[in-house]
């Protein structure tokens, strides 16, 4: 890299107004909708609206406030989310649970939250006081916690919600899966109001990261390989520097220094975001070859991938990690194929890999050779 | 996750997925149209109006490749209209960003492209290629007159 281009990335484009952010979100909001529904989908949203029809055209039972301080029933709400997403603060979540469960004639319910990638730990636990859930409890009641049916079936890949609510004897359960225009109103804000009350009271009680911290990345690449019989030696060494701000609950990418031998090879963690689990229950899962950033590679990928298989989870340096095995056989647009095991190291959280270390072997025509790559992430948080 | 995850969950009624979206893009983006906010909003809307895989799995060049349109139009229109264009912001402290931002300034449009799409947009010359409709060699070409050109302005008292 010559003087210039260093130069250049000692300054960055100013951040665009939030006038203009306001601006083009809001009219991605007005133009939020549906955009396919199928045959059966619609069907299934007719049959929906017709169960929703009966649910309010049959009687229901009268709502009672409990009685307080006389002999409470037992009560218990779950609500289970399904499907692996990112939040709207930009917070990466795995499918888990949120449960209010308070025992008969107990004065305080316990609250706790569960992800799965958590499992090991309880991350967030918390109490509440019985007069405060059955209040809830009435309300939610009111909102039709024990008489809304499933919402319509949605195809797209948005949370997906069951809840079970218990009191007594009397029990209800029912699915939500999305929430499109003004469909399913009733079922999602019962699932807003369970998760919001759970929320109010919970504490964390594991580690987890602090809101507000900036952290700087410095990314270090070297790659190294070396051709049957010495006919080739690629090296490729450095690293850049990734200033992230935390700003509501989401990292927001400030600037970038690069001290690369290969300007050209990109580090910059979103790309590797891409080895992420795609749904935090899943065992094992593929990156195709064009989202696997290759630094070993000439140009980009042009076929194959990799396979990464979770090993574990475990805290590293204060950091929930997964750590997963990494499988690549893939081929890049010089047509060399590369067969490289190894290992990889996620910052579950962040959504930032940590660290990568490949080894294996790269085959040029007739010929091959080792190659080997390793990544680290060091993080500063300020 | 991919610009295409993104959209898919924009498609579902996420709206956030968009702003994340939006704020992966916008800086570089805003630059690169020399601060016209409402090509770049034009780009975004028409983005979201494009449904085909394709163009959700490329939405980079496809937002640098419509903002690129619209500004030429834009230019067409109003030939002699100058933008007060955004002043780079300094990264690093031995650095003066306003002769940085002067000197890009001063570089012929489409040597100021290739740079910007270099170093601020992160493209590859191959991806520039296509943005700007021309072979990547040329491309190539434009970066390396730009430095140049940007090592001859810098280096004048």
């Amino acid at each position: 890299m010559n003087d210039i281009e260093s130069l250049l990335l000692k300054v960055a484009p100013p951040a665009p107004p939030a006038a203009l952010e306001e601006r083009v979100v809001r009219e991605a909001a007005r133009r939020a909708r549906p955009q396919r529904w199928g045959f059966v989908a619609m069907a299934a949203a007719l049959l929906g609206c017709a169960a929703a029809l009966v649910a309010i055209l049959m009687p229901r039972p009268a709502v009672e406030a409990p009685a307080k301080g006389q002999d409470r029933e037992p009560v218990e709400l779950r609500v289970e989310v399904t499907n692996f997403y990112r939040d709207g603060a930009g917070k990466t979540w795995s499918s888990g649970a949120w449960e209010i469960r308070l025992d008969k004639d107990a004065k305080t319910a316990a609250v706790r939250r569960t992800l799965a990638l958590d499992k090991e730990t309880v991350g967030w636990e918390g109490s509440l006081a019985a007069d405060t859930l059955l209040e809830a409890l009435t309300d939610l009641k009111k909102r039709g916690l024990f008489t809304v049916p499933d919402s319509a079936p949605c195809r797209c890949d948005a949370p997906q919600f069951k809840v079970t609510a218990r009191e007594g004897a009397a029990s209800h359960a029912f699915a939500f899966r999305h929430s499109h225009d003004d469909h399913d109103q009733a079922q999602k804000e019962i699932v807003e109001a369970i998760r919001a009350l759970a929320d109010k009271h919970l504490a964390r009680k594991g580690w987890r990261p602090r809101a507000g911290d900036s952290i700087t990345l410095r990314i270090a690449v070297k790659s190294v390989l070396e051709g049957g019989g010495g006919h080739s030696q690629r090296q490729n060494s450095g690293s850049q520097t990734y200033e992230f701000r935390e700003v509501d609950g989401g990292l927001r990418k400030v600037h970038t220094t690069a001290r690369m031998n290969d300007h050209a090879f990109n580090l910059d963690p979103e790309l590797f975001a891409a080895l992420l689990p795609p749904d935090g229950t899943v065992a094992e899962w593929r990156v195709a070859h064009d989202a696997l950033p290759a630094p070993w590679a000439t140009g980009v990928l042009k076929s194959g991938g990799a396979t990464l298989t979770l090993k574990e989870t475990k805290d590293i340096d204060g950091r929930r990690c997964a750590v997963a095995a990494v499988k690549v056989q893939a081929a890049d647009a010089a047509g060399r194929e590369y067969a490289l095991d190894g290992e990889a190291v996620l910052w579950i959280e962040r959504g930032l890999l940590m660290s990568l270390r490949l080894s294996g072997t790269e085959k040029d025509g007739g010929r091959s050779g080792d190659c080997s790559v390793e990544i680290t992430t060091t993080v500063r948080t300020k | 996750m991919t610009d295409a995850e993104l959209l898919a969950r924009y498609r579902a009624g996420n709206v956030e997925a968009f702003r994340e979206l939006y704020q992966r893009y916008a800086r570089a983006l805003l630059f690169y149209a020399r601060g016209d906010e409402d090509a770049v909003q034009e780009a975004f809307v028409r983005l979201l109006d494009r449904h085909d895989p394709a163009v959700s799995a490329s939405a980079q060049a496809f937002l640098y490749t419509t903002v690129r349109n619209l500004v030429l139009d834009e230019k067409r229109k109003a030939a002699v209209r100058r933008r007060a264009v955004p002043a780079l912001v300094r990264v690093e402290p031995d650095v003066d960003p306003e002769a940085v931002s002067a000197a890009l300034d001063r570089l012929p449009d489409d040597q100021r492209e290739a740079v910007v799409l270099k170093t601020y947009a992160g493209l590859t010359f191959e991806e520039i290629a296509k943005v700007a409709g021309a072979p990547a060699p040329t491309v190539m070409s434009r970066y390396r007159y730009a430095l140049e050109k940007l090592a001859s302005l810098l280096r004048k008292p």
